[in-house]
């Protein structure tokens, strides 16, 4: 008896790999394009004088990831942002959880869900810092009353989604309404808590550099406009550039934890 | 009798919180906490006598304007990025990490830059708007069913008309949402920028009045700014339910 | 009903003895006036304890409805349901329901051991939880697969855990929702002797609510065929081709045919 194979040939390694390269290829391509144009844009003094030489930008990032400077405002607008996020956290769980339980409450506060989350708080800046100074607790208030809008709705949906098919299996398997609220509706509702915590941290960041750019409050949003004021914009760009880095890097982060943690979830419908 | 219900069951919680805020300030004398009796009156002369309104007239204008302008260049990029594949690709990291770029950091960036006049908030809110309708407008191309794509091939629908009937169409729904996303973005680039640098503007009138302590005026302006900001997302939730009526009868939902 | 000369045999209705299952003047309507919803009307239902019946009709019919009644998730609007006697308001500690959608009615954040086990939490400590889920898992044929999450596993094998679940509930009266609708005919047959075998010997009492007639015919004692509307039982037939079945054998069966044909005819085929 023999017998016989069929060759078949997968898209081949060799094919695969070139088009990987081809596309970093053109990643790199775009990136010089880009940057050349900005080059040769600011050499014929196209820009106003606030646009810096994107060498010199580049430079300027190469010198702050070595300073301490950065290193110490960056710690401190991390640090702030994280304890705004935690307390928002804090509040945003335990109140969205509690409020999604309950129908009548749901739709009470949609009124002000809806007003809070589209108002912005860092308009009020002014406001706050003429009644509390400027200092962390100025910095934490800011940061948790603007991220903690995305945690509450998130946490009210995940409360409140009952999926039919789990509430009559709790019935019918006679689940008391307490085991069934910490083993069904909490875990229900963490994939959506998860998703809510994860934007909040984007905006925690986002709005402590914010407040730092306009109270002066220690951190990498003051660094920014200590740059922008003594004229070395090639220095703002090089830290708004970084900070942006950050930011992209915690919520890789986030996700990849999130990910982890919740490997059930991504085979939820 | 249901629409009467419902209407109270959404608002008690408003008007108690409201009820709350006078008794609990009223007959206050601290600057700082004035009583909402004051903040009212306040509110209402000052855009009786026009220069609110004025004011508001500025600010929104430029957020409309902000507004247009990164949906012009938002959607129209979009749509190519998101059609022709390998510029979709090679961009998609570069666009991610331009989305976490804090907006209220570019501000004084982009004033500074330009000057302070008109022009330049246009362009920061344009700014901020930008990556949220970017981003969806790509991600709405690419979930468009790839049978309603066979069909325009088939058909021979090419060109603008495709754009137009097909895929824009197709996209709206997550363009929508992206659009949701970008509202609040633009109104707090709105007033922020007019923190920093202006002459005009509701963001001016909440600066300059607490600079000179008339915290009156400041609250008034807060409270102003929330109540234009919950008018404007209903105005879009009235759009956004008008223009998508079929998909939202169809059942299908946004991710 | 008709006494029967011959031996009783060991798996089967017990005649004689009080219905394990009990419907009275059942009706079920939705709505008032213009729109006024009659799905069932004054239904009399009667299941002896050991007995399998399966209900069958068209589409829409109401067989869902009436099976949500016995579970107790569903109060009637006029009538009674009776499960050992008692009238029920809401799910009987004797009755285990299997769901057609399976997939949404275990929590995917739990092990396949750790679902059997959830209903049996507050009434025994975890060392016996854990020996009846594995016992369960064993009658089902998934020994050994109680680390697996439902998630990881296929249709069918999903299903089982949801039949062990019941099990190890000790659920004596098993409610079916067409529950082998969503898996492929393989595992349908496989699965269908599973719950024949099972339920010869445990005793149980089964109500099996399926579309599929030649499952109807090749499990039960009884089948009851529901139609019109409002719905009506408009024949009950007493499956005569022997207790033992099998898959080739007794669907070749000219009587199991005849069956068949007599329900399809009723149907309106």
């Amino acid at each position: 008896m023999s017998t016989f194979t069929i060759p078949i040939t997968r898209p081949g390694a060799r094919a695969r790999l070139s088009r990987r390269a081809r596309l970093i290829l053109i990643r790199l391509g775009l990136v010089v394009v880009v940057l050349g144009v900005w080059e040769l844009l600011w050499l014929v003094h196209a820009f106003p004088k606030q646009v810096p030489d994107p060498i010199a930008v580049i430079v300027a990032i190469v010198r702050l990831l070595i300073a301490a400077v950065f290193w110490n405002a960056l710690g401190q607008t991390l640090f702030g942002a994280l304890i705004g996020w935690l307390v928002a956290a804090a509040i945003g769980i335990v109140l969205g959880v509690a409020i999604g339980t309950s129908g009548f409450l749901t739709r009470s506060v949609e009124v002000v869900l809806e007003f809070g989350r589209s108002f912005p708080v860092i308009a009020l800046m002014p406001m706050v810092v003429l009644v509390i100074g400027v200092n962390p607790r100025m910095e934490v208030f800011m940061v948790a009353l603007s991220c903690c809008w995305p945690i509450l709705i998130q946490a009210i949906a995940g409360s409140r989604r009952q999926d039919q098919a789990l509430v009559d299996m709790s019935r019918v398997f006679r689940i008391s309404r307490a085991r069934r609220f910490r083993r069904v509706t909490i875990p229900g509702a963490l994939p959506f808590i998860t998703t809510g915590l994860r934007v909040a941290l984007s905006i925690a960041l986002l709005v402590d550099v914010g407040v730092g750019v306009l109270s002066q409050t220690p951190g990498i949003g003051r660094n920014i406009s200590l740059s922008q004021d003594a004229g070395r914009w090639d220095v703002a760009f090089a830290y708004i550039l970084l900070i942006g880095l950050v930011g992209w890097g915690v919520n890789w982060l986030v996700r990849l934890i999130e990910r982890r943690a919740l490997r059930w979830a991504r085979q939820e419908a | 009798m249901g629409i009467l219900r419902k209407s109270v069951e959404r608002l008690w919680l408003v008007v108690v919180l409201i009820v709350l805020w006078w008794f609990a300030s009223a007959g206050s004398t601290s600057i700082f906490y004035p009583s909402l009796d004051t903040i009212v009156s306040t509110l209402w002369t000052d855009l009786a006598s026009g220069l609110l309104i004025g004011y508001l007239g500025f600010s929104l204008g430029n957020l409309l304007a902000g507004l247009a302008l990164a949906l012009i260049l938002g959607i129209g990029l979009g749509l190519l990025i998101g059609e022709i594949r390998w510029l979709g690709e090679a961009v998609e990291p570069f666009v991610d990490f331009l989305r976490s770029i804090p907006q209220v950091a570019i501000i004084p960036l982009i004033i500074g830059t330009f000057g302070l006049d008109a022009g330049p908030k246009i362009y920061s809110i344009a700014a901020g708007c930008i990556f949220p309708i970017l981003l969806n407008t790509i991600d709405g191309v690419r979930g468009i069913e790839p049978t309603v794509r066979r069909f325009g091939k088939v058909y021979r629908i090419s060109g603008p008309r495709y754009f137009r009937k097909v895929v824009l169409p197709g996209a709206l729904p997550q363009i929508m949402a992206g659009v949701r996303v970008a509202l609040p973005i633009g109104i707090t680039v709105m007033v922020v920028s007019e923190l920093y640098a202006a002459r005009m503007g509701i963001g001016f009138y909440i600066l300059n009045s607490s600079s000179t302590f008339h915290l009156t005026e400041t609250w008034a302006g807060a409270v102003l700014v929330g109540i234009v900001g919950y008018l404007i997302s209903i105005i879009f939730n009235l759009i956004e339910r008008g223009s998508l009526r079929w998909y939202f009868k169809s059942g299908a939902t946004t991710k | 009903m008709t006494t029967t000369a011959v031996t009783t045999p060991a798996s089967g209705p017990v005649p004689g003895a009080a219905p394990e299952l009990r419907v009275e003047r059942l009706s079920i309507r939705f709505g008032q006036g213009e729109s006024l919803n009659r799905v069932l009307e004054g239904l009399e239902l009667s299941v002896a304890a050991g007995e399998f019946i399966s209900i069958v009709g068209p589409s829409g019919v109401g067989k869902t409805t009436l099976l949500r009644c016995l579970s107790g998730l569903v109060q009637p609007t006029e009538g009674q349901v009776y499960v050992r006697g008692e009238a029920i308001k809401e799910p009987h500690p004797a009755v285990g329901v299997i769901f057609q959608d399976y997939s949404r009615s275990l929590l995917p954040w739990m092990t396949t051991a750790e679902n059997i086990a959830f209903p049996l939490e507050g009434r025994f400590d975890k060392k016996e939880r854990v020996a009846r889920a594995e016992a369960a898992l064993s009658s089902v044929g998934l020994a050994g697969q109680g680390r697996k999450y439902p998630w990881e596993m296929s249709g069918g094998m999903q299903q089982r855990v949801a039949i062990a679940r019941g099990l190890a509930y000790e659920a004596k009266i098993l409610l079916m929702d067409e529950p082998f609708a969503s898996v492929d005919a393989q595992t349908r047959l496989n699965l269908e002797d599973l719950v024949a075998d099972l339920q010869e010997k445990l005793g149980l009492t089964v109500v099996l609510v399926t579309h599929d007639i030649d499952e109807a015919l090749y499990l039960s004692d009884r089948v009851v065929v529901l139609a019109g509307k409002p719905a009506a039982v408009v024949e009950t037939l007493d499956t005569n081709f022997g207790d033992h079945r099998d898959q080739a054998a007794t669907k070749s069966d000219p009587r199991f045919g005849e069956a068949r044909t007599k329900i399809l005819g009723i149907l309106g085929h």
